[in-house]
């Protein structure tokens, strides 16, 4: 006899249960943790990195990269000084919360006051998979064109923070600025926007400052 | 044999996957690739991650119900869950094999986006991106459906 059994139990639930594991050992650690997600290239390693420089040592940070494969990121990062571990998915298109759990050790987090969760390049998968963060950042960068939110909405709907990134490009780019912050805005309006220029460092103070008042709560 | 295993693929062919190593890692032949690996970055490997959920979940309350087997699994997605049902299915095909849920049916209830004004209250089902609202003119909408992900029954015997 067939019987059906109700379930009603959250497909998410086991990694949602790990990130917020991992968000209990950020905050017992005293460190926040920003989830930073975009498309491959829109320069996520190379924000970081500015965003280094532009704190100027006000902020202690760290860095885990998610790619599918290498280290590259992370020697990268690491020549400059941040502690960086890395995750390989091995072909995964996303991280998700087990994967940070378990490089969690890799890093000082006891003396950290930051660490920027860099997620597999990916517009789609990353938003879905919560990782314990504090905040939620996207990049966007202008050659990447204005179109990007209505492609993929539940991105841009699901983050806290959008940083506008290789602003010096809008003098030789078809990239209305206003208008794709409206679009955004109408999809998240408690959105915060950083347009920025890791090349000519336009908009990182801004950046900076607002990072060291999130790490001021801890 | 252990090691290989022929599955049926929902792109309408049969193909060998190796269950030894992530399956899509480059292992793949190369002719595959326009098929297979673009798709990789926006969806499979994504759906296949969940459907491992979604089987665990399953095993475990087939288990508690002392079940021989499950017929169908119901599922809740809504639309701003960037699940692709298809793959989802394929995944599912393949991985629930020697498990009580071999063969059951992945049944897909979409439930459509609605948001919220927060100027004026007013609820609709945007068709669009731009979440505008059609009756004040404000940009302040709030997703009140679409994140739903779940499983909502099994059907056993």
């Amino acid at each position: 006899m067939a019987k059906t059994i109700p379930v009603i139990e959250r497909i998410m639930g086991a990694n949602d249960q790990q990130a917020l594991a991992n968000r209990a050992r950020f905050d017992q650690a005293g460190v926040k943790v920003i989830n930073v997600m975009a498309s491959p290239g829109a320069g996520k390693t190379s924000f970081i990195s500015a965003t280094l420089k532009a704190l100027d040592g006000r902020l202690r940070i760290g860095a885990i990269e998610g790619d599918l494969a290498s280290t590259v990121d992370t020697v990268k990062l690491q020549k400059e000084g941040i502690p960086a571990v890395q995750i390989n998915t091995g072909g995964g298109c996303h991280l998700d919360a087990n994967q940070v759990a378990g490089s969690l050790d890799g890093l000082p987090l006891d003396d950290l006051d930051l660490v920027f969760i860099e997620n597999v390049g990916n517009l789609v998968c990353p938003v879905g998979f919560a990782l314990g963060e504090h905040q939620r950042v996207g990049i966007s960068s202008v050659p990447e064109g204005d179109d990007k939110p209505y492609k993929y909405p539940t991105i841009f709907a699901n983050i806290d923070v959008l940083v506008i990134n290789k602003v010096d490009l809008l003098p030789y780019l078809p990239f209305d600025v206003d208008a794709f912050m409206r679009v955004v805005r109408s999809l998240n309006p408690d959105i915060r926007f950083f347009p920025v220029s890791c090349v000519t460092g336009e908009g990182l103070e801004e950046w900076a400052t607002w990072l060291v008042e999130l790490a001021g709560d801890n | 044999m252990r090691g290989t295993r022929l599955a049926k693929a929902s792109l309408g062919h049969a193909m060998e996957i190796p269950t030894r190593a992530f399956p899509f890692a480059p292992l793949f032949p190369p002719r595959f690739f326009g098929r297979v690996w673009s798709r990789a970055y926006n969806g499979f490997m994504h759906e296949l991650a969940v459907t491992e959920s979604i089987l665990d979940i399953v095993k475990r309350h087939a288990t508690q119900a002392e079940a021989e087997r499950v017929l169908r699994v119901n599922l809740v997605i809504g639309e701003l869950s960037s699940i692709v049902d298809d793959s989802v299915q394929f995944y599912w095909d393949y991985i629930a094999q020697d498990t009580v849920a071999q063969g059951a049916q992945l049944s897909f209830r979409r439930l459509l986006v609605e948001v919220a004004c927060q100027a004026c209250d007013h609820k609709w089902h945007p068709e669009s991106a731009d979440w505008i609202c059609p009756q004040c003119g404000e940009s302040q909408a709030r997703v009140v459906v679409g994140r739903e992900f779940f499983v909502d029954s099994i059907e056993v015997e």
